[in-house]
């Protein structure tokens, strides 16, 4: 090796500086290692308490094996069958003679229930069938079927059992949003009776974008005077503004019932006063869900605008002021826009958390005042329906989802195009 | 025509008081002309940045009132004073770009866009910034910083210009700097400016006249010379510049000097800004570049002999501590000669200063 190689080697790295690169790896493995230890937890339990929820909850909406675990051979069948015409004698002995076994073993009742979800009626006349089935003795079973109910003769209760088949199904999605599959597998609107659900997301939207308008109104000026007053004064306000967070849901909601009704404080101290000669209605309709609904969301709006309204100087609005800006103009240009991050971060987080709302509306508002997660909750626990109760909560999951790009774009507009 | 310079602003007993105790400021009366370079100088609470934002509209005067051009400023709001403000952090438009920020005084007085571009390029072109429009005040440096907020205050051609311990926050280095660049801009625009720091050299350097502040009061307002070589009281002869004070009585005087006994019983020959009475207490102002040592001390009216305490170099000078008069924090500047860097501590050395270098002042 000639001198100027040597050099060269020393300049780009030789074998000296390998080992040092080695070294190097070694101590990056290390850190990075000790980095995924200490997150490992956390990891941990966001897929256990959040991934694993939210994959079960897609699988429930998808799921469906009730009719094909009872009666296996009749799902087959009529997995198989073109829905065209009535099936033959075939189906019809399968039909019969699994409902004569799933009625002794008592689980046809499952199966009757699933076959309920696609025409109302269908579960008595399942039931009906099993009672009497014992009058069946031998074939030709589709006459000796209709016998017992002529319904068995129509096609559509065939079709239901075909579109009950299982394993999976897309009804409970579709049903979501107002749509059902036909029985040719075409997509359509569902029949009016069962168009509901479109209704709910509006409402859910509509009550959700109202308090989130009440909210800013409300919200900016009280986190201005927080972030703008004297030390004393904006601690007392703060506190005024975390109270509420300290409280449990339920006993605040609870306390706007006292407070609201017909014969509550708000009421009585209208008409003592001689402002009304009426008790106003305020609670089992909008306006008290309205209300309360502010009331509870109104820090998640205050506090993140507080935080970024606190870190802008005084002499901001000053420097607007005496380059001639206006009073509106220096707040529209220098102040509004560099309070959009906060803004945007408040207004997505009241925005989400009142369309999950449960409680509240469910304690104050009327019939026509309850939102999506009520259908949630009722369809968990009153029916039973985890199929149909999955997919509404997955129309909710989607649609904060879908709020997610808007909030990103907000804040970027606020920090780099408005002003 | 008046003789005498234009004046543009006046304060005539200008009182603000927070708390309807204390006036921050007590009595002001001021005059800036226009044209002038005027510094407040003062130390932090002598109500010198309240004298400015009363100027700009952000404080109300509590008594007395404040004229732009003789006319009251009391029901001007700060939008239409027509001033423009340098901030002590710049308090410049995170969310807008250089551009934008220099615009916006233009953009409120609804110029034409080609008439604001042309001024915005202008004014970035005089404080050096040409190019750097469309960054973010985030991705400049200090006194890049310093430059866009000099450039909006001065970009829409205002009464007066305001700053506020602009240089503040910058290093050493940068802010000897952006002093003479502010002082040449200045002497090139002839606008007119107030200024306020608590750097008694920044306002040396720039002002065309200085006004002290103390608690509340105007101590003394002059000209960089007068303000040093003549300070009107004990408080602005300490606070401007380094300063040696002597107490004293008046032993005798004349009509340009006066002989001041010390407590250790030496005389002092000094000149008398105010005609004093034999037996009055007195404070001796004298600056340390003034006290001479030997071989430069004699021949000179005021000679004592001293001891040298401590040589410290700084390179063009020596600041040496002197033991004398029954003291020993006199301080002596001598510049770099044979003599002064061989002194050292523990040394017999002769010392003086000449009467028209000394000043009696009354005790604060």
């Amino acid at each position: 090796m000639n001198a100027p190689a040597g050099i060269a080697d020393y300049g780009k790295g030789g074998p000296a500086d390998r080992g040092l690169e080695a070294k190097l790896r070694r101590a990056e493995r290390r850190r990075s290692l000790n980095a995924f230890l200490l997150v490992a937890p956390l990891l941990l339990f966001i897929v256990v308490v959040f991934a694993g929820p939210i994959l079960s909850l897609l699988y429930f909406s998808v799921d469906d094996p009730k009719l094909a675990e009872v009666m296996p051979r009749t799902a087959q069948t009529a997995a198989d069958w073109d829905g065209a015409e009535l099936p033959g004698e075939e189906a019809f002995a399968t039909i019969v003679e699994e409902i004569r076994a799933a009625y002794a073993d008592r689980t046809v009742a499952a199966a009757a229930m699933r076959l309920n979800y696609e025409i109302s009626g269908f579960r008595s006349m399942v039931m009906r069938t099993g009672r009497k089935i014992r009058r069946i003795t031998g074939p030709p079973y589709k006459e000796a079927l209709i016998g017992l109910d002529e319904r068995w003769g129509d096609i559509a209760y065939w079709r239901a059992i075909k579109a009950s088949a299982g394993p999976y199904t897309t009804r409970y999605l579709l049903a979501a949003i107002d749509l059902e599959r036909k029985w040719d597998g075409s997509i359509g609107a569902a029949p009016p009776e069962r168009t509901i659900y479109i209704d709910y997301l509006q409402r859910t939207f509509w009550i959700s974008f109202w308090v989130l308008a009440c909210c800013i109104v409300i919200g900016y000026p009280m986190a201005f005077l927080i972030a703008t007053s004297g030390k004393r004064w904006s601690r007392f306000l703060l506190v005024l503004v975390l109270l509420p967070f300290w409280t449990s849901l339920l006993v605040r909601t609870a306390a706007w019932v006292v407070l609201l009704q017909n014969k509550g404080i708000i009421n009585d101290f209208l008409l003592y006063g001689g402002f009304i000669d009426e008790p106003l209605t305020l609670i089992f309709n909008r306006t008290g869900v309205y209300i309360a609904m502010v009331h509870i969301l109104l820090p998640f709006l205050v506090l993140p605008l507080y935080a970024v309204m606190r870190n802008i100087p005084a002499s901001q609005m000053r420097a607007a002021a005496s380059l001639g800006a206006r009073p509106l103009a220096a707040f529209l240009s220098v102040y509004l826009p560099q309070t959009l991050p906060g803004l945007g971060a408040g207004c997505i987080l009241v925005f989400i958390l009142a369309l999950g709302f449960y409680i509240t509306p469910a304690l104050i508002g009327g019939a026509s005042d309850q939102m999506l997660s009520y259908l949630i909750a009722e369809f968990a626990t009153r029916t039973g329906n985890w199929g149909m109760s999955s997919a509404i909560a997955i129309l909710l999951l989607l649609s904060v989802a879908a709020l997610y790009p808007i909030y990103r774009g907000l804040v970027r507009g606020g920090s780099f195009r408005l002003g | 025509m008046a003789p005498g310079p234009e004046v543009l602003v006046r304060f005539r007993d200008v009182e603000k008081t927070y708390d309807g105790r204390v006036n921050v400021v007590d009595r002001l009366n001021l005059e800036i002309r226009r044209g002038e370079f005027l510094t407040l100088l003062g130390p932090s609470g002598s109500g010198k940045t309240t004298i400015l934002l009363m100027l700009a509209g952000f404080e109300a005067v509590t008594a007395g009132d404040i004229a732009l051009n003789d006319r009251s400023l009391r029901n001007v709001p700060p939008f239409r004073r027509n001033m423009g403000i340098v901030f002590q952090n710049y308090a410049l438009f995170p969310h807008k770009s250089v551009f934008q920020n220099v615009a916006f005084p233009l953009v409120q007085r609804r110029n034409s866009k080609p008439a604001i571009r042309e001024k915005v390029e202008a004014a970035l072109r005089m404080v050096d910034l040409s190019g750097l429009g469309d960054r973010r005040p985030n991705q400049l440096s200090g006194g890049q910083q310093q430059r866009v907020a000099l450039a909006r205050a001065l970009v829409f051609e205002p009464e007066i210009v305001l700053m506020d311990e602009p240089l503040g926050a910058l290093d050493k280095k940068l802010r000897e700097q952006m002093q003479i660049e502010i002082k040449h801009l200045h002497e090139q625009l002839g606008m007119t400016v107030a200024y306020v720091t608590h750097d008694q050299g920044e306002a040396l350097t720039m002002s065309d006249r200085v006004a002290i502040m103390n608690e509340g009061l105007i101590q003394q307002v002059g000209s960089p010379h007068q303000v040093y070589e003549e300070p009107a009281n004990a408080f602005v002869a300490n606070f401007v510049g380094e300063n040696n004070s002597f107490q004293g009585r008046i032993e005798s005087m004349n009509s340009v000097e006066c002989a001041v006994r010390l407590p250790s019983g030496d005389v002092v020959r000094a000149r008398s800004a105010t005609p004093r009475a034999k037996g009055e207490a007195a404070v001796l102002s004298l600056r340390p570049e003034r006290l001479v040592i030997d071989p430069d001390a004699e021949g000179i009216a005021n000679r004592f002999g001293a001891t040298v305490v401590e040589v410290i170099y700084f390179g063009a000078h020596n600041r040496v501590r002197l033991a004398m008069a029954g003291r020993d924090d006199i301080i002596a500047l001598a510049p770099a000669s044979a003599r002064s860097d061989a002194l050292e501590p523990g040394e017999e050395v002769e010392v003086g200063w000449s009467p028209e270098h000394c000043r009696v002042l009354a005790p604060e």
